[in-house]
């Protein structure tokens, strides 16, 4: 069974031995073909993961039962979620590896490997909510936005081609010359740069055309990262009833809405610009229009809360931080607006 | 800075002057509309991140050489075969070396190990010293320098 013995690869054999005896009716051996199985994931997510730092785990910290529950999650990913990208078109990864009569190589490239791996694609959507969450993280995320904001109004995109991020450039009459960005970066640390806008164009004119995540990392070795900030303390149980009111609240609320100030309060909670609210519902192109939706939207969204929940505008819940307050009203949107910016849930599709 | 700036692209230059900035609520949609952005951010990020490879390193853990039980009674070292069509290399491990022998093909190839190039002839045993571990696959050129994968077959 064990794929230790050179000259055998007994994990194309594990997976297809699991995935028959893991369906109604199947061999008895379920609970000692997944523990074999598990155990390979263990071992390998192990392996994959040992370059990668405390950010990209769950609740941001890199130890043995992070890198244990991540291994765990990519086994239940690959036994139970459908995937619709290639090579599994809609099959679970143990289904399409058993179906596609892949070898083990192939097998641990797409589960672990693959710079898009099962395994990979966990560990993006645990940065992706560090990043909201992390105070730290937080700031970098943030970092991210402005540069963002700061790209689309001074540069212009360089595709790159299919699967990877744009690069961003200048839009420069000539020829310049270019420095390794480790000289640019030392540069503006000697110079003590604290603004943001100049590093990214200092590093746009002297460095080249560069990806976004790329100039965040460039401004956050330039700036520093900030200091981590004391864990603030989790929500307690004594407000949970609070909470739920909270929840009944942000959902009757938007129940009562009007069609067009859902759109409206659902472009803010996806992060939109306004220009695409405008172009999708043309009725707030007017001032007054938008600026009625908006009173009108935080009016009723806070006369509801007041009611259902006990609040009212000038204090908060015993324990609760207006964070709180918000990331509670968020989570609920979330449920009822399509595609509002939510932290991703499990591995991608 | 304008408040309405917060919410993103556009809404200041609608939303400047209206005067509802201090109506009730609002504050909660403005905070409501940050936390979005900084979601979204945090989302694009970390799929810029993962689609550019950040941290990533696709190599596998070499396979492990394991002497079973029944090996040992023979005390000669286990010999296994990599092959690629007709191109058949053996190799075995000697004394914390990498021993490796060409079966099959045709002449004049060489094995790339990293950094080391082992050239081989039909049947006579070359040694790559200090790899105590047999690979999962061998790389090889052939004599036109062309690439080849040879893959563990027994």
């Amino acid at each position: 069974m064990a794929d230790r013995r050179v000259g055998t690869d007994a994990l194309p054999e594990l997976v297809r031995t699991f995935v028959d005896s893991d369906r109604p009716g199947g061999s008895p051996d379920a609970a000692s073909a997944g523990s074999a199985l598990l155990d390979r994931f263990e071992k390998h997510v192990r392996h994959m993961t040992r370059t990668y730092p405390d950010a990209w785990f769950t609740n941001a910290r890199k130890d043995d039962e992070a890198v244990l529950d991540l291994a765990h999650r990519a086994f239940t990913t690959c036994a139970r979620v459908e995937k619709g990208r290639f090579p599994f078109q809609g099959r679970t990864p143990f289904n399409s590896f058993i179906e596609e009569r892949f070898d083990g190589r192939t097998v641990r490239y797409h589960s672990f490997y693959a710079k898009l791996s099962i395994a990979r694609e966990i560990m993006r959507d645990d940065y992706a909510r560090n990043l909201a969450r992390n105070p730290v993280l937080r700031w970098r995320a943030d970092l991210y936005r402005q540069i963002r904001d700061l790209l689309r109004e001074v540069a212009e995109e360089v595709p790159q081609g299919q699967g990877l991020p744009p690069r961003w450039q200048l839009v420069s009459p000539g020829i310049r010359a270019m420095r390794p960005l480790g000289a640019v970066e030392a540069h503006l640390k000697r110079a003590r740069e604290r603004d943001v806008r100049t590093i990214v164009l200092t590093a746009l004119k002297q460095a080249g055309p560069l990806t976004c995540s790329r100039l965040t990392n460039f401004a956050e070795a330039v700036l520093g990262t900030p200091e981590e900030e004391e864990a603030p303390a989790p929500i307690l149980p004594a407000i949970a009833g609070t909470q739920v009111g909270i929840r009944r609240a942000v959902l009757t609320a938007w129940q009562e809405l009007e069609d067009d100030d859902r759109e409206l309060l659902g472009a803010i909670a996806r992060g939109e610009g306004y220009d695409s609210l405008v172009a999708r519902c043309p009725r707030f192109k007017h001032k007054v229009a938008v600026t009625r939706a908006v009173t009108r939207c935080g009016k009723h969204f806070m006369a509801r809360l007041a009611g259902e929940a006990g609040l009212d505008d000038a204090a908060m819940p015993k324990g609760m931080r207006p964070k709180d307050l918000i990331e509670l009203v968020l989570e609920v949107l979330v449920e009822v607006i399509p595609d509002a910016v939510d932290g991703p849930k499990g591995g991608s599709r | 800075m304008s408040a309405w700036k917060k919410l993103g692209p556009g809404w200041a230059e609608v939303l400047d002057g209206s005067g509802a900035e201090d109506d009730m609520g609002v504050d909660l949609l403005i905070a409501l509309g940050m936390e979005a952005r900084l979601r979204e951010a945090a989302r694009a990020l970390a799929l810029e991140e993962h689609l550019l490879g950040a941290h990533v390193d696709v190599s596998e853990p070499v396979v492990q050489t394991v002497r079973l039980a029944a090996d040992d009674g023979s005390g000669a070292p286990a010999t296994r075969m990599f092959a690629d069509g007709k191109l058949r290399v053996a190799a075995h491990i000697d004394g914390g070396d990498l021993v490796l022998t060409q079966r099959g093909g045709a002449p004049g190839i060489t094995v790339v190990l990293g950094e080391r190039w082992v050239p081989l002839q039909a049947s006579v045993p070359a040694r790559a010293t200090g790899i105590s571990e047999l690979p999962e696959s061998l790389v090889v050129l052939d004599r036109k320098g062309r690439r080849r994968t040879l893959k563990l077959v027994e």
